[in-house]
C-alpha cells in the first residue's frame, strides 16, 4: 500500500548530488535528523570523555562538598566534592555501552530463535515460542531484579539482564515475519533446487528480517537506557564511584532538598538520548515498513 | 467460544511450567551453596564446626539432598498450596508479606490506571478528530516526551516542584492506607500515582489516536455520516465503540507496567508495596522474599494475558478464528 506509493520518492531522493540528498532526506524526516545529530554528539562526547572532562570523574573533593555552579565546575559538585560536570561527561559512556551491548545480547539471542521457531515450525516452534512467553510473563524490570538478585550487581550482569528482558520482541518479530515469506515462491524455489535449511534461512530468509529488527533494536536501545538508569537509581545497577546518570539522580534525590539542581542535568541526558533513539526508531520505521506502524 | 477459552488457558499451562522452573532453578544458580545463603548472617560468624551442622541442618530442613526434579515437585506444591517460604529478615510467611504489600501496589496501580485513562482517551480521541490542528500538536509532543521520561525522573520532577518549591503536597514518607485517611492518603500517592502513569497515558494517547484515525476512514463511518447522523453521534456511537478495542490490551500492558514501575517509584516515594519489598529483600540479601515476589508477578501477568485474549475475543470475534 504505502510502500508502493513511497517508490518513487525514494528514487527521487536518491539522485542529485550527496549533500542535496542529504538535506532533502533531512527535510522529509526532521526528528529523525535531529534525533540522529543528538546521538551522534553523545557518542563524541563518550568517546571523548577523558578531553572533555575538566576533572576525573571519581576525583573527591575537587572543590567544596555541594557547592553551586561556578567558572571551575559548571554544574557545581556533589556531596563528597566530585564534579559533576565531569562526572554528567563520563556518564554518557555507561548509557552508550549499555544501550548497545542490552540491545545485541537480546538481538544475539530474540534472531535465532524467531528463525528457528518460525522456520521450522511444529513441536521446535511451540516449544521455543512458549520459553519466549515465559520470558514476557516477568516484567522487565522484575526480571532484571531478579537476575541481579542472583548473580549480583555490576555492569555487566545489568547489560545481560536487560539483554534477556528484552529479547522476546526480537524473537517474536524475527517469527511473524518468517512465516509471512516462508511461503512465498523464491524460497520455495530454492528448496525446490535442493538448497539445505540453514542456507534457505540465511540466504533467502533472514534478509526479509533486518528491517523490523533494526527498528525493534532502535526502540530497544530507548528502553536499555531507561532500565539502566532505573536499575542504578535503585543502588543494584551499575557500582559506584563510577558515575552513570542513573545513580546520579540518586546522589540528586539524597540532595534534593539542598541542591535540587543535581536531580536535573542527568535527568534532562536521559530524557534526550531515549527522545532520540525513540526518533530515529519511529522514522527508520515509518521509512522502512510502514506495516509496523502499531508497534510498541 | 468455550472452546478458545480452554484452548488458551491449556497454552498458558507450558508457559506456567518454564516460569516456575525459572523461579525455582534462581536458588540454584547463586553462586557458592545455596544452603549458605539461606543461613542468615549472623549466625554465620559462629566457629567452623558449628556452621557446618547448620549448614547439615539446613540442608535436611530444606530437603536440598533430595534429586533436583523432586525438590522442584515438592517446591511447586508447596507454592500453589500458598507456601512460598519464610522470609529470613523478617521470619515472616512470604506469603503474608505479598498479601500485605499488594493492596498497596494495585491501589497505587489502579490509580495510575485511572488517571492515564480519563486524560489519554480524551486527548486521543480530540487530536485524531483535530488532526494535524494545534490540538494535535501539542498533545503528540506531549506523549513523544512522557514517553522519552523514566517515570522515576518524573517522579523527582515532581517532588521537586510540589514538595521542595511549591511546598503544597507532603514530602515522600509516612504512607498512609487509603482506608485509614483518605485525603492524606490521596496527598501521598498522587505523585507517584502520575509518575507511574506518565509513559502508559504517553503510549496510550497515540494508540487512541492512530485506531480512531483508522477507524474514522473506514466505509460504515461515511455511511453513518452520509445518512445524516451528526458528527458527534458517528463519534461516539460507531467510532469509538471500535477504536476502543486496543483499550484491553492497554489494561493488561498496565499491568505489566505497574509491577515494573512500582519496583522503582515505589523506593521513590517510600510506599510500602511489593516494589519496594522486592528491592529491600536485594540489600538485605532475603533470597525466599524475592522469589515469591517474582514468581508471584509472573502468574498474575500470565493469568492477565489469558484474561485479556478471553475478553478481546469476546469484543471482537475475529480473534477467535485468527488464532
Amino acid at each position: 500500500m504505502t510502500t508502493v506509493a513511497a517508490t518513487p520518492q525514494t528514487t527521487a531522493l536518491a539522485r542529485g548530488p550527496a549533500i542535496k540528498r542529504w538535506l532533502r532526506l533531512a527535510g522529509r524526516y526532521p526528528l529523525g535528523t535531529f534525533g540522529f545529530f543528538c546521538i551522534g554528539f553523545i557518542i563524541v562526547v563518550a568517546l571523548a570523555a577523558p578531553v572533555l572532562a575538566p576533572y576525573s570523574p571519581t576525583q573527591v573533593g575537587t572543590g567544596l562538598p555541594l557547592d553551586g555552579p561556578s567558572a571551575d565546575h559548571w554544574l557545581g559538585t556533589d556531596q563528597l566534592g566530585r564534579d559533576l560536570f565531569s562526572r554528567l561527561i563520563y556518564g554518557s559512556r555507561v548509557s552508550i555501552i549499555v544501550g548497545f551491548i542490552a540491545v545485541s545480547v537480546a538481538a544475539g539471542i530474540g534472531v535465532p530463535v524467531g528463525l528457528i521457531a518460525g522456520y521450522a515450525g511444529g513441536w521446535a516452534d511451540a516449544l521455543l515460542m512458549r520459553v519466549v512467553d515465559a520470558v514476557i510473563a516477568f516484567p522487565a524490570l522484575i526480571l532484571a531484579l531478579a537476575i541481579v538478585a542472583t548473580f549480583g550487581t555490576g555492569i555487566q550482569v545489568v547489560m545481560a539482564a536487560i539483554g534477556v528482558a528484552l529479547m522476546p520482541q526480537y524473537a517474536r518479530i524475527v517469527r511473524a515475519q518468517v512465516l509471512s515469506v516462508k511461503g512465498s515462491d523464491y524460497v520455495l524455489a530454492a528448496k525446490a533446487v535442493g538448497a539445505p535449511g540453514l542456507r534457505v534461512v540465511i540466504r533467502h530468509i533472514a534478509p526479509n528480517v533486518w528491517a523490523p529488527v533494526l527498528v525493534v533494536a532502535t526502540l530497544g536501545l530507548a528502553n536499555a537506557v531507561v532500565a539502566e538508569a532505573s536499575l542504578s537509581f535503585l543502588g543494584i545497577g551499575v557500582k559506584p564511584p563510577q558515575p552513570t546518570w542513573g545513580n546520579m539522580l540518586l546522589d540528586g534525590f539524597g540532595q534534593m532538598q539542598r541542591r535540587p539542581a543535581m536531580s536535573v542535568a542527568p535527568g534532562v541526558a536521559i530524557f534526550v538520548l531515549v527522545l532520540s533513539f525513540n526518533f530515529i526508531g519511529d522514522t527508520l520505521r515509518d521509512a522502512l515498513d510502514p506495516r509496523l506502524r502499531g508497534l510498541r | 467460544m468455550v472452546s478458545f477459552v480452554i484452548r488458551r488457558s491449556l497454552e498458558a499451562l507450558p508457559v506456567l511450567f518454564f516460569v516456575s522452573v525459572a523461579v525455582f532453578s534462581m536458588v540454584h544458580l547463586l553462586p557458592g551453596d545455596p544452603v549458605r545463603s539461606l543461613i542468615p548472617v549472623g549466625d554465620q560468624t559462629v566457629d567452623p564446626a558449628e556452621f557446618e551442622e547448620a549448614v547439615q541442618r539446613v540442608r535436611k530442613e530444606h530437603g536440598l539432598d533430595d534429586p533436583l526434579p523432586q525438590q522442584y515437585v515438592r517446591w511447586l506444591t508447596r507454592a500453589l498450596s500458598g507456601d512460598l517460604g519464610t522470609s529470613i529478615a523478617t521470619k515472616q510467611h512470604v506469603a503474608t508479606m505479598i498479601r500485605e504489600r499488594l493492596p498497596v501496589t494495585v491501589s497505587l496501580g489502579a490509580m495510575s490506571a485511572l488517571i492515564s485513562l480519563s486524560i489519554a482517551i480524551p486527548a486521543g480521541v480530540i487530536a485524531s478528530l483535530r488532526r494535524n490542528s494545534w490540538v494535535d500538536i501539542v498533545a503528540t509532543v506531549f506523549s513523544l516526551c512522557f514517553v522519552a521520561m523514566p517515570g522515576f525522573w518524573l517522579g523527582m520532577l515532581l517532588i521537586l516542584v510540589f514538595v521542595v518549591w511549591l511546598d503544597v503536597l507532603p514530602g515522600p514518607g509516612s504512607y498512609v492506607e487509603l482506608w485509614v485517611d483518605p485525603w492524606r492518603s490521596l496527598q501521598l500517592s498522587i505523585m507517584p500515582a502520575i509518575a507511574l502513569a506518565g509513559f502508559s497515558m504517553a503510549a496510550l494517547m497515540r494508540l487512541t489516536r492512530s485506531s480512531m484515525l483508522e477507524v474514522l476512514a473506514q466505509d460504515y463511518i461515511r455511511t453513518a455520516r452520509a445518512k445524516g447522523l451528526g458528527k458527534k453521534s458517528v463519534v461516539l456511537r460507531h467510532a469509538l465503540r471500535n477504536a476502543a478495542l486496543p483499550l484491553v490490551t492497554f489494561l493488561g500492558l498496565q499491568t505489566i507496567f505497574v509491577f515494573s514501575g512500582s519496583v522503582v517509584i515505589e523506593r521513590l516515594f517510600a510506599i510500602p508495596g511489593v516494589g519496594s519489598m522486592a528491592v529491600d529483600a536485594i540489600f538485605s540479601r532475603d533470597f525466599p522474599v524475592i522469589q515469591g515476589m517474582v514468581f508471584v508477578t509472573a502468574f498474575v501477568v500470565v493469568v492477565v494475558n489469558v484474561l485479556v485474549d478471553v475478553v478481546y475475543s469476546v469484543v471482537d470475534p475475529r480473534i477467535r478464528v485468527g488464532l
